[in-house]
């Protein structure tokens, strides 16, 4: 079976505004002159080097702490943002070389959605729940009868739970929840090949969120849709991830089937990170408390482990070298000096 | 001042939207309140009413928005008849607000930590020599690496969880008496939600706050609240001490919404979503218990106007004809 996406090597580098090497030639002679040291720019290195793949039909889980590069990443790849380097394969097209502000007339616009981190900040204010979901119906599937357009809305709607009286709303109108399932809605309605979810069920209730990720293993196993699942809540992922990546500053540091990824974590970021989970047996019980801060993005030390001052394994040599990639079984992978193969 | 002299008091309190389509009856009678040093869990599902009531509650009401009865009290305020100058006096100082959508919330063109800064500066708590290091000092109390160098980001510059962190850290320099948290910490991840709620907890017992936390984590509300007030349509339906409210559920609702909780191992299927959905809030006429198309054990009885809250043990109030 061949991959219908395959990421590879992506890295995402923000040169820091104000900080780097000016346009004014004036102004880099001034700084030249004022510090000894080189000019230097500090560079953000929000991806860095991740390498994936996701099949048709599978739902891939994305986590890892606020700030690792979790939208940076699946921004990228909706193609809303360009790339620094690396590779983004979909159905075998390297839509990566497209830039993002073409991507809208490329085919694949259609067959990936992505549903936004923030339901507010992505709903047009001047839309009605309505024309929210119409749009990329009219636009990407050219539906422009008004009674189709009327049924196909409404479906939608009622299959994520949104009550049809809230379709004629504007977004201030609505509470958060209310919101993120319009947002849902929008994306579902074209039927992508691949989905991709920011933090889709964080603004929903229990009870919403249930209807939601039964639509979505629905939506799976009828239509062979794809997910890329990025959440926090570690259940939620357990419920409906195939598989779970889990993101590190930049980097995947532990990668696998996400049922060996909670019973048989095999990276000290993943152990901590399962061991945090409310009533999670796994682990013998054992909470880890993650001590110390999380180093900076900002130029990060090429020769250490970024998770060193925070782990609770760490050894001198975490700090001298960047740990390897172990195999831990054929399919999952550790990137620490201490992961073993099983 | 008086510990058990409520900081925020609402009574009564109902609230109307204006809509294309309609009135929406938003909140009816809601009552609630929070004593200084503590800190109380509002919950319930989505549109229930739990940022109208905190709103509201501030006095920003959407402009479609009317009060249609009830006060408001906020440390001897009557907010509901304050002028507007007043008002926004009070707010920053007396009470923060953390917003549900905190990028939004954010000046988009002022780096965050002057943001933070105008905050110190408004509340004399740092002056022009110490400002910059005091907002570092408050960028690192929420976790954010690296925080000399963030200080000159712009929210766009962050993650989103980042911006959530920004929020919390200008809502604390205030040093409000309350704060008014919707959603603190939901899209962060565990390790940093602990660190901040710790964060939230242990500043509200060092300068005896009081805080307002709102939430669909009931999980959550369990680890931090003293109390926790439930809602439902815009209707509080149940507010109890914690412990007691999850050993002992009254409300048919309140039981219903524990039992939706997913608890790690399991299926999907095992989660019990719970039947029906809210009543259409424009409806002329809504049943005196907006729950009772969705509850198991509506009987004739429940159709019976005036219900209201009924005492079922010291600071145990049950909305409910046939409570369980
Ligand atoms: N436009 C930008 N300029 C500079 N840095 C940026 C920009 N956008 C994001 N970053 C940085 O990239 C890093 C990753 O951010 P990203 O939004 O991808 O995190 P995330 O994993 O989605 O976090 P969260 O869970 O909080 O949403 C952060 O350090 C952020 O500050
Ligand atoms: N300006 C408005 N016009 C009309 N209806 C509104 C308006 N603002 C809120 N509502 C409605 O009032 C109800 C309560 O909304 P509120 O935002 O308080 O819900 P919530 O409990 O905070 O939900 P969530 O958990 O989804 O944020 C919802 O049904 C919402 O649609
Ligand atoms: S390489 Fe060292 S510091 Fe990094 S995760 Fe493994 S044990 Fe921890
Ligand atoms: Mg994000
Ligand atoms: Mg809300």
């Amino acid at each position: 079976m061949s991959a219908l996406l395959e990421v590879d090597d992506l890295k995402k580098h923000y040169v820091l505004a104000g900080q780097g090497p000016s346009d004014n030639p004036l102004i880099r002679w001034v700084r030249s002159r004022m510090t000894s040291a080189e000019d230097h720019t500090p560079i953000l290195h929000a991806v860095d080097g991740v390498s994936f793949e996701i099949n048709p039909g599978e739902s891939l889980g994305l986590v890892g702490e606020s700030g690792c590069g979790k939208s940076t990443l699946v921004g990228m790849l909706a193609r809303l943002s360009d790339k620094s380097s690396g590779s983004i394969r979909f159905a075998g097209k390297d839509i990566g070389e497209v830039p993002s502000k073409v991507f809208h007339a490329e085919p694949e616009r259609t067959d990936i959605q992505i549903v936004f981190q923030d339901p507010h900040e992505s709903l047009n204010p001047r839309f009605t729940s309505f024309d929210t979901i119409a749009e990329p119906l009219k636009r990407l599937k050219g539906i422009t009868d008004k009674k189709e357009l009327t049924e196909r809305v409404e479906a939608v709607a009622a299959q994520v739970d949104l009550p049809k009286m809230l379709l004629s709303r504007f977004p201030h109108q609505l509470s958060g929840g209310q919101k993120a399932r319009v947002n849902i809605a929008r994306a579902v309605a074209v039927e992508p090949k691949l989905l991709i979810l920011d933090e889709p069920t964080s603004a929903l209730d229990v009870s919403v969120q249930a209807v939601i990720l039964k639509l979505l293993v629905q939506l799976k196993n009828d239509l062979g849709m794809s997910y890329l699942f990025v959440s926090h809540d570690l259940n939620v992922v357990r419920l409906l991830c195939d598989r779970v990546i889990v993101m590190y500053l930049g980097q995947i540091v532990e990668s696998g089937p996400a049922e060996e990824i909670f019973t048989k974590p095999a990276h000290p970021y993943t152990k901590a990170l399962i061991s945090a989970i409310p009533n999670s047996a796994v682990v013998g019980n054992q909470r880890v408390r993650l001590t110390g801060d999380p180093k900076s993005p900002i130029d990060p030390d090429p020769n250490a482990c970024r998770f060193h001052g925070r782990c609770p394994m760490g050894e001198d040599k975490c700090a001298r070298a960047a740990p390897p990639k172990v195999d831990v079984t054929s399919d999952h992978y550790a990137v620490c000096h201490f992961a073993q193969s099983a | 001042m008086n510990e058990r002299v409520p900081v925020l008091s609402v009574k009564d309190l109902s609230v109307e939207f204006r809509t294309r389509s309609g009135v929406v009856k938003a909140l009816e009678n809601v009552s609630f309140h929070v004593n200084r040093g503590e800190m109380i869990g509002i919950v319930g599902e989505s549109g229930s009413g739990k940022s109208v009531s905190a709103l509201t509650a501030m006095g920003i009401l959407d402009e479609a928005g009317r009060v249609t009865q009830g006060s408001i009290n906020l440390g001897g305020l009557d907010v509901l008849n304050a002028s507007e100058r007043y008002l926004q006096e009070m707010r920053g100082r007396d009470v923060s607000m953390i917003f549900q959508s905190p990028r939004t919330a954010l000046n988009p063109i002022r780096t965050v930590g002057k943001q933070i800064g105008d905050v110190l500066r408004r509340h004399g708590s740092a002056t022009r020599q110490t400002v910059r290091a005091q907002a570092i000092k408050s960028l690192m109390s929420v976790r954010i690496p690296d925080p000399e160098r963030r200080h000159d980001a712009y929210p766009f510059e962050l993650s989103g969880g980042m911006c959530q962190r920004i929020m919390i850290a200008m809502a604390l320099s205030c040093q409000p008496e309350l704060l008014i948290a919707d959603e603190p910490t939901t899209g962060l991840d565990v390790t940093t939600q602990a660190a901040i709620m710790d964060l939230i907890k242990e500043l509200a017992k060092e300068r005896n706050m009081a805080t307002v936390l709102i939430t669909h984590d009931l999980g959550m509300a369990a680890d931090y609240c003293d109390r926790i007030v439930v809602m439902h349509a815009g209707h509080v339906i149940e507010q109890a001490p914690t412990e007691e409210l999850f050993l002992k559920p009254r409300h048919p609702y309140t039981a219903k919404l524990m039992k939706a909780t997913p608890h790690g191992e399991g299926s999907l299927d095992d989660i019990e979503s719970i039947a029906g959905g809210l009543p259409d809030l424009r409806s002329e006429h809504l049943p005196p218990c907006r729950f009772s198309a969705r509850c198991e054990r509506h009987e004739d009885m429940c159709d019976m106007p005036a219900l209201i809250a009924d005492e079922v043990s010291p600071g145990h109030m049950v909305t409910c004809r046939r409570p369980l």
